[in-house]
């Protein structure tokens, strides 16, 4: 066990610290410029997202329902907190990993913490921007009325978009390589569109089923579109009062959980170099 | 267990009054549990005054890097003492990081920034960074300043990383093989950049296997093998009590050797004899041996004799290594 000798020492007056949002800035601007010069995850983050609202058009010319496109709407979100999130930062981790810059940023004043989600604050800022904007392109081109409660809108957005990055670190402990990244995030994307309703309608699935999507990370960002947009519940019926407050809490919580599970893990378990 | 030998410009390590920036006691690093444990560094002591430059030498695998992680504070010690600039420098890192500056062995950098913008995302988590321009001017990069990372040579980024190490202008400074990878021009620059560094009062704490650069550089050197500090000292004590060596071959049937003050050993292999000798009085049994050879009328061929140095106190002791883990010494 380490123990602290008592030394002599003529040392100097402690340094004023810099603060943690001037090192976040600073890593965060690099990182911002990486992703600029990366043309492919440029693609997967901008161009992607704006083609994803057209998607839904066939649907709205078969008449489907207003309740039905804003679960279409949440579904799309997820998709696009996958792509720009999840799966660009888990390649990102993985070759900042690889090439030691996580080892060499360690090694410096910022915490750990500060180095990780600084290579995230980009991801998470064009997400935010790119489903701001997909989700006009869908009110206009789908004809849907303006959320009722944005409030939930946007913090379901914000929480599931904040849920994606220890979800995407932790898969970078599995993943030696960015290509082979393409495979460890298949059993994440899966449970995520699972969750988002995406795969395949959850009414057809048995009630345990059900209740087990539910908790997956994915599930209540949806959910929480849907109580902000319509005010409605996953079944159609309207929801408002002590009633929403209650079902958006609890979605909240699900997301609120997922986050600290990720962190912890990250906390406890991450790995900061290439495997020996 | 280390030794610990006094450099008289410095004052004594062991003297609770001198200002110790480093002091490590009974340190301990041990890797895994039960049978499969390996104890990399075998409870060393160390001091290490403020603004000396120490060296750390041994074989790979001697605890070098075992050593020095726990000392940057990015292991924790498995067991001893240990305090660096007047702190726990694992639990203390926040405190102590901002007055020390650390140059891996291996780090890397974003292959697609700029020199210049992979130095200025290193400076903006410093709290008293100097300019990236001044930086970029003492490791002689700043012709390269708007070269991506990927097309730098090797040695260009070992510079970089220099330039990291020093950018904020630390009190304590780890040099991981500073030089390794660098030609002999850019070499001598970075040992002068590092001699620089020393006269301003940073303490050093350097790792190279080039030896010449330990003796050029160091005020006091340390020798590691097997996790133990078995040398330590200034140069002139790190050598003394090491005996010169005289090596030669001849033909097998030599007559008897002269009576020497050191040491003689003969193998006989192939018709021919290889004969070492150690001693502590080089010249004179160079004198007796050569007389010696005179009067039988021998030719010693690949006659070779050499006063003690650091590279012959290194590899006597690397020599007790199992032949794999001896690589990579250089002069």
């Amino acid at each position: 066990m380490t123990t602290v000798a008592p030394v002599t020492s003529t040392a100097s007056a402690p340094l004023p610290s810099r603060r943690p949002a001037h090192r976040l800035l600073g890593l965060a601007r690099a990182e911002l410029t990486l992703l600029l010069r990366n043309r492919m995850q440029l693609f997967t983050a901008i161009v992607l997202p704006l083609a994803v609202p057209f998607l839904y058009l066939p649907l709205r010319n078969r008449g489907m329902s207003d309740a039905l496109l804003v679960g279409a709407l949440g579904s799309m979100a997820v998709m696009i907190l996958l792509f720009v999130v999840y799966y660009n930062l888990l390649s990102t981790y993985v070759a900042r990993r690889e090439a030691l810059v996580l080892k060499r940023l360690r090694t410096g004043e910022a915490s750990d913490a500060t180095v990780l989600a600084a290579t995230a604050v980009p991801a998470l800022v064009i997400a935010g921007a790119m489903v701001a904007i997909a989700m006009t392109i869908a009110v206009a081109i789908l004809d849907l009325p303006l959320p009722q409660n944005p409030l939930l809108v946007v913090a379901g957005v914000v929480l599931g978009a904040a849920v994606s990055v220890p979800l995407a670190l932790a898969t970078a402990n599995i993943t030696r390589t960015v290509e082979s990244a393409q495979v460890t995030s298949l059993p994440f994307m899966a449970i995520a569109l699972l969750g988002a309703g995406t795969a395949l309608p959850l009414e057809m699935l048995p009630d345990w089923a059900q209740s087990l999507i539910a908790i997956t990370p994915t599930a209540p960002l949806v959910e929480l579109i849907r109580f902000g947009w319509l005010g409605t519940d996953a079944s159609g019926a309207a929801i408002a009062g002590s009633d929403l407050a209650t079902a958006a809490l609890r979605q909240v919580g699900i997301l609120v959980v997922w986050f600290c599970l990720g962190a912890w893990f990250v906390s406890t378990r991450f790995r900061w170099e290439p495997r020996g | 267990m280390s030794t610990t030998h006094l450099s008289p410009a410095l004052p004594d390590p062991a003297d609770q009054s001198a200002d110790l920036v480093i002091r490590a006691r009974g340190l301990e690093r041990r890797y895994g549990t039960g049978r499969t444990a390996h104890l990399a560094v075998a409870g060393i002591d160390l001091s290490i005054l403020r603004g000396e430059l120490f060296a750390l030498l041994g074989t790979n695998g001697a605890g070098k890097t075992s050593t020095l992680e726990m000392l940057e504070g990015l292991a924790r010690p498995t067991g001893g003492t240990l305090a660096v600039l007047g702190g726990d420098p694992f639990r203390d890192r926040r405190s102590i990081r901002p007055r020390q500056g650390l140059m891996l062995q291996t780090g890397g950098f974003p292959a697609d920034l700029t020199a210049r913008e992979a130095l200025a995302m290193w400076c903006s988590t410093l709290t008293r960074a100097r300019p990236v321009a001044d930086l970029l001017e003492d490791v002689e990069l700043a012709h390269r300043a708007s070269t991506r990372i990927s097309s730098l040579s090797g040695g260009e980024v070992r510079r970089l990383d220099l330039a990291c190490a020093i950018a904020g202008d630390p009190e304590l400074l780890f040099l991981d093989e500073p030089t390794t990878g660098l030609d002999p021009e850019s070499r001598a620059r970075a040992q002068h950049l590092i001699s620089g560094l020393r006269e301003r009062g940073t303490t050093i704490v350097l790792t190279t296997h080039y030896l010449d650069e330990a003796e050029a550089l160091a005020d006091r050197i340390a020798i590691m093998h097997r996790g133990r500090i078995e040398r330590e000292g200034d140069l002139a004590e790190v050598i003394a009590g090491h005996p010169a060596r005289i090596r030669f071959t001849a033909r097998a049937d030599i007559p008897a050797l002269p009576q020497l003050a050191g040491a003689a050993q003969q193998v006989n292999s192939r018709g021919a004899a290889a004969v070492e000798i150690s001693t502590d009085r080089l010249q004179e049994d160079l004198g007796e041996l050569l007389a010696w050879a005179s009067r039988h009328d021998l030719a010693l061929q690949d006659l070779d004799a050499r006063a003690p140095s650091l590279e012959s106190v290194f590899l006597g002791i690397a020599d007790d290594t199992p032949a794999d883990s001896s690589e990579g010494i250089s002069r």
